[in-house]
């Protein structure tokens, strides 16, 4: 049975990016090419230092590359309006006098949306994230996992259907962050978005996404694309951890990564 | 949403059994309550050994009266009503000067977050300003607004508004720049982010400020009365020193002490009001 062609809803074309430091010119970037299509969840994994936030500050619209371009919707994100995706990053960057109902609603606010209609979706969410009893709370009360999860429904509530994700659970301890992965993909499907995720961590990436692009170092290019589909039927990311096809993938990203320790590369001069 | 209630179920954070927090406030209160005795010994101790020593003529008398004497004093001060009226010109000229020195400082100190290079223009001006000592601009002070309040509403002003300038300036550059960045994301113009973030954010800086401010406002406000004046707790000192008489010297500055403390205690309750969500997680 063959499924329509989904259309893209990002589009990175030739994007390449240089640097100037004291040291001259640093390539950080060069003729990155990716696809995101639609309702999609795209994870980019790569080692430190690859360009992976580079690469984000971009497509976000937040940093113009050298060379390329980036289109979203066919329409390209640099010199268009602010506010066409809506993103995450790994600080909650909640603020702190402000209760979590207004944490969330501050975008909505921004926007100028009628307040009572904002509060109405904000508890919504809240209620669907088993935080509607701390609406009221300030962020300093609440634990690590709580507070990111309190930043992933700002995002979501805003309404864009393309999400962009920088290492957004990478300060919470294991088993947290494996719970708002299993949150992440639930509602992703559920509210029907887009979402472009970066991540280092391989083993988040495989077990999350539909699709993985491997970048590598120095200057990060794509050096693969895994098309991985363990979560076609959606099962939570503990169930797809535990499939042969996860190691295999883990496996075959590991070894791209060319990850090589210190102490191997001493016993090789020994 | 099942994942979300057993999530939930992992992550809250884990509540140390009732008795163990009860064991800690005890702890804490039997702390504090002997912090308490060993400052009221203290005081009693000196005061019972200048008494004594006044007593016994150990101590001058002439050079440093006794505690017996200034409460005597400070008795029939504020019978006749002269303490009172020196304890509330002083007082409102420093609160004056503070609120008006707090709230120009900081309305100059976060505008200059709007423009980052007027901030660097004015850096030296400021710096300049800052360096004056506030003794030395008494006297064209008292020159410009007179011997009255005003002279020394004014110097109370000059002598908090450079510190509540810097405070405010540095508090607003303190703000995240990826929670601008956030905001930005969401479209947010300059003044919103004035509003909502910078201002806010830079407000436990500014308050921070204040306690100290008030302190400098007195100072000032002092100053001004040593000038020159015809009310005022600094003016009855210099009076009072002028004619030797030691015991009315040494109520005035008791006099400041507590006109001080009230003032700062003042300013710590306002503080505890605005910055409730910062007690929200202790």
């Amino acid at each position: 049975m063959q499924t329509p062609a989904k259309r893209a809803r990002v589009e990175v074309k030739g994007v390449s990016m240089w640097f100037e430091t004291p040291e001259g010119q640093v390539q950080a970037l060069r003729d990155v090419n990716l696809t995101v299509l639609d309702q999609e969840f795209t994870c980019i994994v790569g080692p430190s230092g690859c360009g992976k936030s580079t690469l984000f500050n971009i497509i976000a619209g937040l940093l113009e590359p050298s060379r390329g371009q980036v289109l979203v919707d066919g329409k390209p994100i640099h010199g268009g309006k602010a506010g066409r995706l809506g993103y995450m990053q790994q600080k909650d960057l909640l603020i702190p006098w402000r209760t979590i109902l207004r944490n969330v609603t501050i975008g909505l606010e921004i926007q100028g949306r009628p307040e009572a209609e904002s509060r109405e979706t904000a508890m919504r969410y809240l209620k669907l994230f088993g935080l509607g009893k701390h609406a009221d709370s300030f962020p300093a009360s609440l634990s690590g996992g709580m507070k990111q999860r309190v930043a992933l429904i700002r995002t979501l509530v805003m309404g864009q259907d393309i999400i962009l994700m920088d290492e957004p659970f990478q300060s919470l301890d294991y088993p947290t962050r494996v719970a708002l992965e299993a949150e992440l993909l639930e509602m992703v499907q559920e509210l029907k978005r887009t979402v472009l995720f970066v991540t280092h961590d391989i083993e988040e990436a495989v077990s999350i996404a539909d699709k993985v692009y491997v970048l590598s170092k120095g200057p990060g290019t794509v050096r693969d694309l895994r098309t991985i589909r363990l979560n076609m039927k959606r099962e939570s990311p503990i169930d797809a951890r535990k499939s042969p096809a996860f190691h295999e993938h883990y496996a075959a990203i590991w070894n791209q990564l060319e990850v090589v320790t210190n102490i191997r590369r001493e016993t090789q001069h020994a | 949403m099942h994942e979300a209630v057993i999530a939930d179920n992992v992550l809250v954070a884990q509540q140390p059994p009732a008795s163990t927090i009860k064991q800690q406030q005890r702890a804490q209160s039997v702390q504090s309550f002997a912090v308490r005795v060993v400052q009221v010994v203290i005081a009693v101790g000196f005061f019972g050994l200048w008494e004594w020593g006044a007593r016994t003529g150990a101590i001058s008398t002439f050079l440093f009266s006794s505690p017996s004497e200034v409460w005597a004093l400070a008795l029939g001060r504020i019978k006749d009503g002269t303490l009172i009226y020196g304890a509330y010109v002083t007082g409102m000229e420093t609160l004056a000067g503070f609120v008006v020195g707090s709230l120009l400082g900081t309305a100059l100190g976060l505008g200059l977050w709007y423009s980052r290079f007027m901030a660097r223009v004015m850096s030296v001006f400021v710096l300049a300003l800052g360096s004056i000592p506030v003794l030395a601009l008494g006297p064209l002070i008292i020159i410009w607004f007179g011997t009255g309040v005003e002279s020394k509403i004014v110097l109370a002003t000059v002598s908090c508004v450079i510190v509540a300038l810097l405070q405010a300036y540095e508090g607003a550059q303190q703000v995240d720049k990826d929670l601008i960045r956030l905001l930005t994301s969401f479209g947010a113009t300059k003044r919103q982010i004035f509003t909502k973030v910078v201002i806010p954010s830079s407000s436990s800086w500014v308050i921070a400020a204040a306690k100290l401010n008030v302190g400098f406002s007195l100072i000032g406000a002092v100053i001004g009365e040593y000038i020159s004046s015809e009310h005022g707790l600094g003016n009855l000192i210099l009076i009072a020193g002028a004619n030797y008489n030691i015991s009315l010297v040494l109520l005035g500055v008791f006099s400041l002490m507590i006109l001080a403390f009230a003032l700062s205690s003042f300013v710590g309750i306002i503080e505890r009001k605005m910055l409730g969500w910062k007690l929200a997680g202790r």
